[in-house]
């Protein structure tokens, strides 16, 4: 009997094992897309996405299955979501466009300040994982040439280990926070994408609130907080509203 | 002259008869009241000889015929009555109530004026025409009453298709016939329908119209075929082809011939032989209708260009070697049966690099009696711009081939146009030429297509910030690096305590040596003696200044010394004294005080640097 259920699971394994690889549905996902078949495309990838893995090509790809379909809602979720791990990828960012260019509502995002701007462009240029390791790197060249300034008797050599320890220690500092800032941002779900239609966006977290305005699908939120079945979100600091938590996705 | 006293003789008689009777000139209509497009008949009579008939205004109606002229004269016991009626068949063009006016007539001295007449038109029914028909036919009957030639059966007009119920663009044979058993003469204002909804494709009409026989339910008519021509719808659904309308003239007896003017130039009115007059009867065709269902979606190619029947393609090219800014010609001829003045240019994809104008069509379409065929041309002008090797793209002529029912797709051959360096191209011209680039044509604006390449997939929520060896990154250098301080400065103290002992034991170790040599040189074992004076030189030194014994040398002793500030001159006389030691060592011969000096000097020596160097 235990014999049974041991080749059972042993068999069961392989199964999983030859059929079900993340990276063999992502190959078939691949397949129905270039042979035009979106709809079982997307959804292979999400299949992939609901093993527990995850890449911003995946994301990326998912969005043109849905773009395809005419899901724009779905599509503009998950060129975001790709976007979060990449945010300067131009194919990223040419298809979320397109993708904006179906939605209904106008959305005038406010103008980045220069320094703003400025910390944006750095904080993508890597991802978290990079700014993580370059921190670390810069840490130990600080150690090091700490080492040099210590432990040196010579005057110049001296001063060089001096000035470079504080410039390796400035670098680790930067790249320790903009890691940090990247892993918040994908952390932190606090922006959403409306994918019904269309829908009320109440004065208060409840169904008997007033109707304040309406949103279409595709719409991208700021969503800060969350109320049970209800969802705060903010368009501009004057557009505040609640939503019901399944009219939206968190990105 | 026979002839002229009895038309004299009758002309007393008719005068006399009008002075007889009095004179009446009435107008009668057979029906007051009428349908729109119904013919009826409007006489006016005169019982009297009359010349300058003026008929009223026929604006509302539609004259079909008129006027026609017949005359009565009865001599009834030597009384001869007579009278002349003018006859019309008429048409309301419209609804409403219209009056024929007076007509006018003179006889003798005297107008004379008719009565007026109002006619009700109503709307037509859509027997309408039929009873217009019948009562062209009653009329016909009031009109020569001896005949009684003309009846529906005797003259009617037929429709008829080859199909009813076709696809959309397939051809129907269409037959306008005109059956009698009158004699007819001619046509005239004959309306055919409009074919709404068909091209049509006559088969051209002989300068003559030829005469058939052919039987119905026994009864043979004479047939002539009035048009024949194939349709093609152009659109599906019911389509109804209106009924034709022909005026026939029709010859028929009007009896004997009694015309009171004709009688005075022509022969004798009472042997007059049967008179013939022309007659025109309208008659209208049925009207059919044709059920067209669309082309099949099945299978349908995207670029279908709407042939429908059975082709053939030949695509030809004038040129394939070609100067830059020349113009090629490229022949597209499509041949066959079916709706070829309905057909498209093909779509043809023209490499970038060669303009091309929209095609000049030629068609050369014929119908016979076997359908319509012939051939299409299609040409297109194409001027290379730049130099360069083209290849024009196989195209595919799509058709719809009606027996087989299906879609037929013909390839077209592939076409290498080889253009060379035109002349006086743009390199001979200064740069300032007006050569525009082009902008990049955008056809469609369509998102990127997915990433396929390197692809890592990561399990969701790991992330490196925060990891245990994000956490181990910032950890473990610190504790190596303070690790490596600690053993450093172990290393050092360990270093400076072995230094402190070498030299504080410097001057004992010196002392001892000193001593083995003081007791050589009272034994006076000179070799021995400077071996002990210059180990206690050495070895003080090197204990001194900490030097390892393997690096002990003359010149690093020296080296150290100067930097710790001794005198000059004590290093000389210890650099001597070692010099004399190693040269006296073998060089045996010198004196036991010479020993004792050496002796003194080197303790001297030792005392000396013991002092300077703290």
């Amino acid at each position: 009997m235990k014999y049974s259920l041991n080749i059972f699971f042993f068999f069961s394994f392989i199964g999983i094992s030859l059929a079900g690889t993340p990276t063999n549905i992502l190959d078939s996902a691949n397949h129905y897309y270039s042979k035009g078949n979106f709809q079982k495309a997307s959804e292979q990838y999400e299949k992939i996405i609901s093993l527990g893995y995850e890449s911003p090509e995946v994301y990326f790809n998912l969005g043109n299955a849905y773009y395809k379909l005419d899901k724009i809602g779905m599509s503009v979720l998950n060129y975001e979501r790709a976007k979060k791990f990449s945010p300067q990828n131009e194919d990223i960012n040419f298809n979320l466009k397109l993708a904006n260019q179906k939605t209904l509502d106008k959305i005038e995002s406010a103008p980045k300040l220069f320094l703003e701007d400025w910390w944006d462009n750095l904080k993508s240029m890597h991802s978290e994982k990079t700014w993580g390791i370059r921190s670390i790197a810069c840490f130990i060249l600080f150690l090091f040439f700490l080492g040099v300034f210590i432990t040196t008797q010579k005057v110049l050599t001296k001063q060089i280990g001096f000035w470079l320890s504080i410039v390796f220690f400035s670098f680790t500092l930067i790249s320790f926070f903009i890691s940090k800032s990247r892993y918040n941002d994908l952390t932190n779900q606090n922006s959403a994408v409306i994918l019904i239609p269309s829908v009320e966006i109440k004065n208060s977290p409840s169904d008997a609130g007033t109707k304040l305005f309406i949103l279409h699908e595709g719409t991208k939120v700021a969503a800060p907080e969350t109320n049970g079945e209800w969802v705060k979100i903010e368009l501009t600091s004057e557009k505040v509203g609640w939503v019901k938590r399944s009219s939206i996705e968190f990105i | 002259m026979k002839d002229i006293k009895k038309y004299f003789f009758l002309l007393i008689a008719l005068v006399a008869s009008c002075v007889l009777h009095a004179q009446k000139f009435t107008a009668s209509v057979n029906k007051n009241k009428v349908a729109v497009g119904e013919v009826f008949q409007v006489d006016f009579t005169i019982n009297a000889n009359g010349k300058n008939f003026t008929a009223p205004s026929f604006s509302d109606f539609t004259v079909y015929s008129g006027p026609n002229q017949s005359t009565n004269m009865q001599i009834v016991n030597g009384n001869i009555s007579q009278s002349v009626t003018l006859s019309y068949y008429l048409a309301a063009k419209k609804e409403g109530t219209f009056t024929i006016g007076a007509a006018s007539m003179i006889v003798g001295n005297n107008t004379l004026q008719s009565n007026t007449i109002n006619i009700e038109a109503v709307k037509g029914s859509g027997s309408a025409q039929q009873q217009g028909q019948q009562s062209q036919q009653q009329n016909n009957g009031t009109q020569a009453k001896n005949n009684g030639q003309t009846s529906a059966e005797n003259l009617f007009a037929r429709t008829s298709v080859s199909k009813s119920k076709v696809f959309a663009g397939e051809q129907i044979a269409i037959t306008h016939k005109v059956y009698t058993r009158m004699n007819l003469k001619g046509f005239q204002n004959v309306k055919f329908p409009s074919y709404n909804g068909f091209w049509m494709q006559e088969i051209p009409q002989k300068a003559q119209y030829e005469i058939k026989t052919e039987n119905i339910d026994g009864v043979a008519y004479n047939v002539v075929e009035v048009k024949k021509a194939f349709l093609f719808a152009q659109r599906s659904g019911k389509i109804e082809i209106e009924p034709m309308e022909i005026e026939c003239v029709v010859r028929e007896k009007s009896g004997k011939r009694n015309d009171p003017f004709s009688q005075f130039f022509g022969n004798d009115p009472f042997f007059n032989m049967d008179a013939y007059k022309d007659a025109v009867y309208t008659v209208k065709s049925n009207a059919v209708n044709i059920e067209v269902v669309p082309l099949p979606e099945a299978g349908k190619p995207a670029d279908f260009p709407g042939a429908v029947g059975n082709f053939s393609m030949n695509a030809t090219i004038d040129k394939d070697k070609v100067k830059a800014n020349n113009g090629i010609t490229l022949k597209i001829t499509v041949s066959g049966k079916g709706n070829l003045k309905l057909i498209d240019a093909p779509k043809i994809n023209f490499p970038d690099g060669i303009e091309s104008y929209d095609p000049k069509t030629n068609e050369n379409i014929s119908a016979s009696e076997n359908g319509v065929s012939g051939s299409k041309t299609f040409e297109y002008l194409l001027i290379p711009r730049h130099e360069g090797i083209y290849k024009i793209e196989p195209w595919k002529f799509n058709y719809f081939d009606i027996d087989k029912k299906s879609y037929v797709s013909l390839p077209s051959k592939e076409f290498t146009l080889t253009v060379e360096k035109g002349e006086g191209n743009f390199a001979s011209v200064p740069v300032m030429s007006n050569v525009t680039k082009e902008d990049v044509k955008v056809y469609s604006n369509d998102i990127r297509y997915i990433k396929t390449d390197n692809i890592h997939l990561n399990k969701k929520g790991e992330y490196f910030f925060g990891s245990p060896l994000f956490i181990a990154g910032f950890a473990v250098p610190p504790l190596l690096f303070l690790a490596f301080l600690f053993l450093r400065r172990e290393h050092i103290r360990r270093n400076s305590d072995l230094a402190l002992v070498r030299k504080r034991g410097a001057g004992r170790i010196a002392k001892k040596h000193l001593a083995h040599a003081e007791k050589s040189m009272k034994n006076n074992d000179k070799e021995n003696f400077f071996v002990n004076v210059l180990s206690a030189l050495y070895s003080y030194a090197g204990n001194k200044m900490n030097i390892p014994v393997a690096e002990l040398s003359k010149e690093k002793v020296v080296e150290l010394l100067k930097g710790k500030n001794v005198q000059e001159d004590a290093i000389n006389e210890l650099v001597k004294l070692m010099d004399e030691c190693e040269f006296a060592r073998y060089a045996p011969g010198l004196q036991s005080g010479d020993l004792q000096d050496v002796y003194n000097r080197a303790a001297t020596i030792i005392t000396k640097i013991e002092n300077s160097v703290a």
